[in-house]
């Protein structure tokens, strides 16, 4: 049941304490004093929206300085290095920051999950949040293309590259995007509209969606409650405390010192800046933003439409329906039942998998599945009841699907990232080959 | 005691921890302080940048200095940039490099504080990066200078600057030299027959030289010959300006076979021999023709190996040290009677030499051996094969972008444009193991040693000295982007259309190739004097004179007009299309009225040369008396100079010939006339060849 107690001083004259009420209403009313610790949530869904707001203020005063053009955005970025007081702290704090909302974001989701916060009555958060994961991809992706320098162009190039492999309206899709056929001086233009304007406005909007959501399902997830159908509202006074001084207050500790974080990093990497973007010079190997270059290490193994569009499709998608899943939402022990023919499905899935993946020698994309395969196999032959065994053992099956999704993205990217070089060959991030 | 520390200390720890963590208010309150103070101090970092180092810098530099104030008052401690939007100029080498138009710190070699050295621009005109390349917009010393991730052109290293005068300027500049002898070179060693090298005003570099025609070689030489020539070019003449393509054996055996097998006969080799024959030079003739070739100035364009083993000799033709090896003996004699019976293109003019000068100087030419050139050029037979492939060889290695080649169009664009090598960028550039990576280093490398870079490269590697690589460089640097693309009021260029004298006048001296040497209304080779205004420079009689008789008027010069043996009627249509087409605008004869040029005016003039201006110390008036040899000797300048011509001459000589040695003396109207009279009196015939 959703907390729709409403505080009964919500009619006070006083603005100020009016004010102060309805903050109160839209963050969340209560909170357990348990769920007040670094440990419990670790901040990240409040390390995103800081992020968030660094985000905004740079942003703004990026704005201040930055032409959409070409080629005097590059110029702006030259200029932002050079004569700008603090421009490169600025840009480069824009930059640092971007990618670590990238990574909270993920973060916060796996979190979310792990936490089994995504149940009935949050289904609709769940979802709503998974629409900002990618409204955070997507800000960032348009944000990439701005300094117009060669990293950004082909970075965009390769990313809108496998936007046009989806079937029927790909191209359109693209063409759509681009403003064009290349990226040019209209995708630039049409980059710059939504990474300010459309993406930003659509992110504050599903945030307070978000927020909203969040008090009216009664507040932050209480881990200790073991059946997510009966989420009750924090159980007794002595137990519950005024959530927006103490949640509040620590949060925001917590946001000062991811931002103190970002601005050391800051101050000793600068973003990078390389060249003034070049049609003509694709570097060798030309790569996308490092949060798709596991896409990118997928269409290496498997043609456009499978490794672009099929795989990231099925993704996305189960990430949205998880919560309506049941057996997800159970969160019921894989193994309990039906085990000879639960194990025969999964046995045949693996399998498939691996002689998938072995014919394409995508022997990244293996290991995930392998060790995914080695704990199940742990869970299903073993009868502890307690111990990491026994843990296993409880785990259902949105459990082992997420697990293997987040270890395959974490894998892919990290392998896209940092082993990969000219001609997407296999490099050690330390040299050699 | 220990213990007891360690308790304060852990005492004092926790102490601590409280009062920065205590609770959540203190913890938020401390997270807040730090970030503000990280954030104030981030801001700091601007004051600690190298720009405002070298500002201090500066201002330590000139405090001691007299002029300190002023130098002060014009000093902005600022960043500083020329900006010109039209040209994509932000340079903002300024920032560091304060003292660029400080004149009075001539003295100071510490960089940034060097002014700059006087140039024909204003610094505002163009800014800095047009001309030494680097990071304008950059304010960092890294950035400014060197490649980077960001930026991969650095600084032009100062022995290539001028290549950069040469993105606009498309002329013989004075201040340029490199750049000069660079574009020279690249149109003399006609490494724009193979790649293109478009000019700042859109036009295509043109070669200067003429590489033979080689359509009916096998008249010329045998294949013994063309077989040495081939494989080794500088061996036959250590000028030769073919390069060495490095052909073994085979294929220079295959290639010569091809060529003789192309050959047609050519016009010449229908004429008639006459009553030359060919026949071994006897004693008496060896010294007769080496004072005949001596005598016909044939030096002034072949070369020759005197017997000490130096060259003797102008650069305008093929050296001849070692033609008896080279040519047939018939063809030479053809040859000497009608160069353009065998070759249309050839610069060598048509002589009318007798049958007994002909003779001598072929005896004389073939004498000119050199028994090992050939001694061991044994070919393969010249079979049918070989012919093939000698052909395919010839198409490969594009020998008919020089030469015209029966049966082998020229190929178009064979070897890579040139038109921006200067802004090549970096990734398109083959580095070798070890090399620099830097265009100019790449550049001179390519042209040092073509096939270093590649086995299966063609391009040969020719004959060049360090200096002239340089040059080549420099010159190549200058085929930027933007000189490329400069807007048209930038370049500099004085256009020179190709001229062509007409009529009979005119067929005759193309026949005489009296543009090989001389050079009329912008055309022709710059050995010899301009003719374009010599109908007004010369006197009728004395050039008809002259074309009969060309002695010089400079004895002491190698190279000089030759003979050519011209017949009454040729020497009347030549002189008759002189005097009436090369005349100057501006001979007004109403300047100058003839008949105060009287004995008295001569006098006074006379007094003036020797006294007032000492012309003598340059000219001779009297060979008894004077002894000037800079300047020509006037002992004849009355017969040949125009009264009105001189008298012009003399009171503006660069006006007259632009560039002249000739000093301006700003002489009176009346000075030049008597000067003018006395010099009309000079009348005598020079070095006795009167008639």
């Amino acid at each position: 049941m959703p907390n729709s107690q409403k505080p009964s001083d919500l009619g006070v004259r006083n603005p100020l304490a009016r004010w102060r009420e309805e903050f109160k209403e839209i963050f969340s009313a209560r909170v357990r004093e348990s769920q007040l610790g670094f440990r419990h949530t670790w901040y990240l869904g409040a390390l995103t929206l800081g992020t968030f707001a660094i985000q905004v203020a740079t942003g703004i005063l990026l704005m201040l300085y930055y032409h959409p053009s070409i080629p005097q955005g590059y110029a702006d970025m030259k200029d932002m290095q050079f004569v700008v007081p603090s421009g490169v702290l600025l840009r480069s704090l824009h930059r640092w920051s971007a990618h670590a909302m990238v990574f909270l974001v993920f973060a916060h989701m796996a979190k979310a999950f792990y936490r089994r916060a995504y149940f009935s009555p949050r289904q609709l958060n769940w979802v709503v949040g998974v629409g900002l994961l990618s409204l955070t991809v997507l800000l960032s992706y348009t944000g990439y293309l701005l300094p117009w320098d060669q990293l950004s162009y082909w970075g965009t190039t390769v990313g809108a590259n496998i936007m046009s492999s989806i079937p029927l309206v790909g191209d359109r899709l693209r063409f759509t995007l681009l403003g064009g056929h290349t990226v040019n001086a209209n995708a630039l233009l049409r980059f710059y509209v939504l990474h300010t304007m459309i993406l930003p406005l659509t992110a504050i909007m599903l945030v307070s969606i978000h927020l909203w959501r969040l008090h009216k399902d009664g507040g932050m997830y209480a881990a200790s409650a073991e059946k997510p159908e009966a989420n009750p509202p924090p159980a007794g006074k002595e137990e519950a405390t005024l959530s927006y001084r103490e949640l509040l207050l620590r949060e925001i500790t917590g946001i000062q010192v991811l931002a103190l974080v970002l601005v050391l990093i800051a101050l000793c990497w600068h973003a990078p800046l390389e060249q003034l973007a070049d049609p003509l010079h694709t570097p060798n190997p030309a790569k996308a933003p490092w949060y798709f270059t596991g896409l990118q290490e997928l269409l290496h193994y498997f043609p456009p439409f499978i490794g672009g569009i099929v795989l990231p499709a099925q993704i996305i998608l189960v990430l949205i329906v998880i919560p309506f899943f049941p057996a997800g939402v159970r969160g019921e022990n894989l193994w309990g039942r039906n085990k000879p023919r639960r194990l025969l499905a999964a046995g045949t899935i693996v399998a498939l998998l691996s002689v998938l993946l072995i014919r394409v020698h995508a022997w990244d994309a293996l290991l995930p599945v392998w060790i995914v395969a080695t704990f199940m196999a742990l869970a299903a032959t073993g009868f502890e009841s307690d111990g990491f065994r026994g843990w296993l053992r409880s785990k259902g099956l949105a459990f082992w699907f997420m697990t293997w999704f987040l270890m395959e993205g974490v894998v892919l990217t990290a392998v896209g990232t940092l082993f990969r070089g000219p001609g997407w060959s296999w490099v050690w991030p330390w040299g050699g080959n | 005691m220990a213990l007891g520390g360690q308790l304060t200390f852990t005492k004092q720890w926790q102490w601590l921890r409280r009062f920065f963590f205590g609770d959540p208010a203190r913890r938020f309150a401390w997270a807040s302080l730090v970030l503000l103070v990280v954030l104030a101090s981030a801001r700091t970092t601007d004051y600690f940048n190298q720009w405002r180092y070298y500002q201090r810098e500066y201002g330590k530099l000139i405090r001691g200095r007299p002029n300190a104030a002023a130098l002060k008052s014009r000093m902005e401690n600022d960043l500083r940039q020329i900006w010109i939007p039209e040209r994509g100029v932000v340079d903002r080498c300024e920032t560091c490099h304060v003292a660029l138009t400080e004149a009075s710190l001539a003295d100071v070699t510490r960089q940034p504080f060097r002014p700059h050295p006087p140039i024909p621009h204003s610094l505002t005109e163009f800014g800095c990066v047009i001309c030494h390349h680097g990071q304008g917009a950059a304010t960092t010393v890294e950035e400014a200078h060197f490649s980077t991730k960001a930026w991969e052109q650095p600084i032009l290293p100062a022995r290539y600057l001028e290549s950069s005068c040469g993105q606009c300027h498309m002329d013989v500049l004075e201040g340029t030299p490199h750049l000069n002898l660079g574009r020279q070179l690249l149109s003399r060693y006609g490494c724009v027959h193979c790649h293109s090298v478009t000019q700042p005003d859109g036009s295509l570099m043109t070669p200067a030289d003429e590489p033979p025609s080689l359509l009916h070689i096998a008249e010329k030489t045998t294949r013994e010959w063309i077989f040495a020539w081939v494989k080794d070019p500088q061996a036959y003449s250590a000028t030769a300006t073919m390069p060495n393509f490095r052909f073994n054996d085979q294929q220079a055996a295959d290639i010569a076979s091809f060529l003789i097998a192309q050959s047609t006969a050519s016009e010449n080799s229908r004429a008639d021999l006459g009553g030359n024959r060919p026949a071994a030079p006897s004693r008496t003739d060896a010294q007769a023709s080496a004072s005949l070739y001596g005598t016909l100035f044939c030096a002034s364009c072949h070369a020759t190996q005197n017997p000490a083993g130096n060259l003797v000799g102008g650069d305008l033709a093929p050296e001849l040290s070692k033609a008896g090896s080279k040519v047939n003996p018939e063809w030479l004699i053809r040859w000497l009677k009608n160069p353009q019976g065998y070759d249309p293109k050839t610069r060598m003019p048509r002589y009318r030499f007798d049958d007994k000068q002909i003779a001598l100087l072929s005896r004389f030419l073939l004498s000119k051996k050199d028994s090992d050139l050939l001694a061991n050029a044994h070919p393969s037979p010249a079979d049918q094969e070989s012919v093939a492939r000698g052909k395919r060889l010839v198409a490969d290695y594009g020998c008919a972008a020089c030469h015209q080649i029966n049966g082998v169009n020229p190929p178009q664009n064979f070897a890579p444009d040139l038109s921006r090598i200067g802004s090549k960028p970096l990734f398109q550039v083959g580095f070798l193991q070890g090399m620099p990576e830097t265009l100019p280093d790449y550049i001179s490398g390519k042209i040092h040693d073509p096939r270093a870079f590649g086995p299966a490269l063609k391009m040969p590697k020719f004959t060049l000295a360090e200096p002239q690589i340089e040059a080549l460089t420099t010159a190549l640097l200058a085929q930027t982007d933007r000189a490329v693309t400069m807007p048209p009021e930038l370049v500099r260029f004085t256009p020179h259309p190709k001229y062509h004298p007409g009529g009979e006048a005119g067929r005759l001296m193309e026949e005489l190739r009296c543009l090989s040497c001389h050079s009329i209304n912008g055309s022709g080779g710059d050995m010899a004097p301009d003719l374009t205004w010599e109908g007004s420079a010369v006197q009728r009689p004395w050039l008809d004179d002259f074309m009969r008789n060309p002695n010089t008027l400079r004895p002491a010069l190698i190279r000089r007009m030759p003979k050519f043996n011209l017949s009454p009627a040729e020497i009347k249509t030549v002189s008759d299309y002189i005097v009436s087409a090369y005349q100057a605008p501006g001979f007004d004869s109403r300047a100058l009225d003839i008949h105060t040029l009287n004995a008295d005016a001569a006098a006074r003039g006379k007094e003036l040369f020797y006294s007032k201006y000492a012309c003598q110390s340059c000219h001779i008036a009297d060979y008894k008396k004077d002894k000037g040899y800079v300047g020509p000797p006037l002992t004849g300048a009355g017969n040949r100079r125009p009264a009105i011509w001189l008298y012009n001459w003399l009171k503006k000589p660069q006006a007259v010939v632009p560039g002249t040695l000739m000093p301006n003396a700003n002489l009176s109207n009346d000075e030049a006339r008597d000067l003018t009279a006395f010099l009309m009196t000079l009348k005598a015939r020079e070095n006795g060849s009167a008639k």
